[in-house]
């Protein structure tokens, strides 16, 4: 399924990974970005990207794990400048207000988990949303295992702290 | 817990699907690399490195990315001369700490574009940029392109610090006064990249002002704090340049007649467009009676987008300032400003409205422009 003249993937791969992935992965970048229109970009730089670099695609990692990976590279990437563009840099972007949203017409859950510093938000996303194993986040954050952990632990604690009567343990 | 926030996620974003339109879009700039149709950022890219390549000889980090790397890596339009207007080995300043070089810079009379190299003092001196944090991935920190590294290094910044290591975050912050008055608070922007043969860290810096001015006295600061630590604590080391507008003049175009928008309930009053060297800055001055500002809407419940006239379906590409605001000017009055791609300068303009809430009100408008002043 790849171009082997230029270590890209096929155009009929990267179309079944936008039918199988694609509202999950533009879903993923509204969380961590904030925005929709940034994050429909970020969305399709996600999947060009994994079509660029489909030779380094280690089929191990998972199609999934590995275009979530891709994802929050792009989203980081975007949050570092268009972030920097748009406000005053001494204000971080999980100091900002959640801008309102037609996509979060109840936004409790959402705004909470978009409250979270990024690291956090990226853990949470990927554990509780997404159902991925630890081992498997920590490939997609590109970070250790204990890192992760560390992450969801704290990210759980601030979410049961907004949360406390929708938030029950595993 | 996994159950019940998937649930709650799932129908709270429900609105959120992957669209025809964005599996279209993705197509069409595979389709268009792969068949070498779009050709502006090759072509920019070779001559980025052509001329990076002519100086090496003297520039002791001329490995380091460029002002066009920075840019490219925005996704905004790079006309094909834009290196040209791009000055060279502008000042060097030498502290305790750093040598913070000046290697490039871009001034235009509104935007001021810096790459400055910072150049470690020691050996062991680990320099990075403003918001790093140890948790970050390497290869972020070393290359401007993420999907261009190897997916498979998992290092994080903690694993290339050792005992010894002094680790600092380096920020530079503009200090010249005018503020750009349709984005209060959205003067600057930066971003670095660490060179790990050399050390070097480079910084781009960009700054929008006010005003006009062919000529503009620069102030920014460069500070170094250690990390972990307080930036309060850093040390600052204060800078000042003399920058003088790559625009020989700034010809400027406006529409001709008010246009009305009924159905997306906008009028505008006047389109205003100044090319410079390297983009198109544009001021939509419009009204917007029928919406009324909330808490969540602070700016304007209209905005609008350049359509391309050849290709309805996508926007006019951007320009190097790649981002845009929107300032109200009084009751029901609003400006919409921004930047095109240097080379979108067309006799008319198809200005798509839309509501910015529900996104149910689009209309186009096709706008013509003339031009009003060639100085």
């Amino acid at each position: 399924m790849a171009d082997a003249s230029a270590g890209r993937a096929s155009e009929a791969l990267v179309v079944e990974w936008m039918a199988q992935y694609g509202t999950d992965v533009k879903r993923l970048c509204l969380m961590l970005l904030k925005d929709l229109p940034l994050a429909e970009d970020a969305a399709q730089e996600t999947f060009l990207k994994a079509w660029r670099s489909y030779a380094g695609f280690r089929q191990e990692a998972g199609e999934k794990t590995w275009l979530m990976h891709i994802a929050l590279n792009v989203c980081r990437d975007m949050l570092r400048t268009h972030w920097f563009r748009r406000f005053d840099r001494r204000i971080t972007p999980e100091e900002l207000p959640l801008a309102y949203d037609p996509a979060w017409p109840d936004p409790t859950l959402a705004a909470a988990i978009a409250a979270l510093p990024l690291h956090q938000r990226e853990a949470i996303l990927l554990r509780y949303w997404q159902g991925m194993e630890v081992g498997e986040i920590a490939r997609t954050m590109g970070c250790s295992i204990n890192t992760v952990k560390s992450n969801l632990q704290r990210g759980k604690r601030r979410l049961k702290e907004r949360l406390e009567r929708w938030y029950y343990d595993e | 817990m996994n159950d019940a926030m998937k649930k709650n996620l799932d129908r709270q974003l429900s609105r959120v699907q992957w669209t025809a339109e964005d599996s279209k879009a993705v197509c069409c700039r595979m389709r268009e690399e792969t068949e070498g149709a779009k050709r502006k950022w090759p072509t920019g890219f070779a001559l980025v490195a052509v001329l990076m390549m002519a100086a090496t000889v003297a520039l002791a980090v001329s490995s380091q990315a460029g002002m066009l790397d920075f840019l490219h890596h925005f996704n905004a339009y790079i006309p094909g001369d834009a290196q040209t207007y791009v000055q060279k080995d502008v000042a060097v300043f030498d502290h305790e700490l750093v040598t913070v070089q000046v290697r490039e810079s871009y001034y235009d009379g509104r935007t001021l574009r810096l790459t400055l190299d910072m150049v470690p003092k020691e050996a062991n001196m680990l320099l990075l940029g403003s918001t790093a944090r140890f948790d970050d991935a390497w290869q972020e920190v070393i290359g401007l392109d993420d999907a261009a590294g190897d997916l498979a290094d998992t290092r994080q910044v903690e694993d290339m610090v050792s005992p010894d290591t002094k680790l600092y975050r380096v920020a530079v912050e503009g200090k010249t006064a005018g503020v750009w008055p349709f984005a209060p608070g959205q003067t600057a922007f930066e971003n670095a990249v660490l060179d790990p043969e050399t050390g070097v860290l480079t910084v781009y810096h960009q700054e929008l002002f006010s005003d006009d001015q062919p000529k503009r006295t620069v102030e920014f600061e460069v500070t170094l704090s250690k990390y972990p630590g307080e930036v309060k604590d850093g040390a600052v080391y204060a800078h000042t340049l003399e920058v003088t507008s790559a625009a020989k003049k700034t010809p400027t175009y406006e529409s001709e007649a008010v246009v009305d928008y009924p159905q997306a309930g906008a009028q505008i009053n006047r389109l205003l467009l100044e090319v410079k060297p390297q983009e198109i800055y544009y001021f939509i001055e419009f009204t917007a009676p029928e919406y009324q500002l909330t808490p969540h809407r602070t700016s304007s419940a209209v905005l609008f987008e350049f359509v391309d006239a050849a290709s309805p379906a996508k926007r006019l590409p951007y320009g190097l300032v790649g981002t845009y605001g929107v300032r109200r000017v009084g009751e029901d009055q609003y400006v919409q400003w921004g930047t095109l791609g240097r080379d979108e300068l067309h006799d008319s303009y198809l200005l798509r409205a839309h509501d910015a809430d529900d996104f149910t009100r689009y209309e186009t408008m096709s706008i013509p422009v003339t031009l009003v002043n060639d100085e």
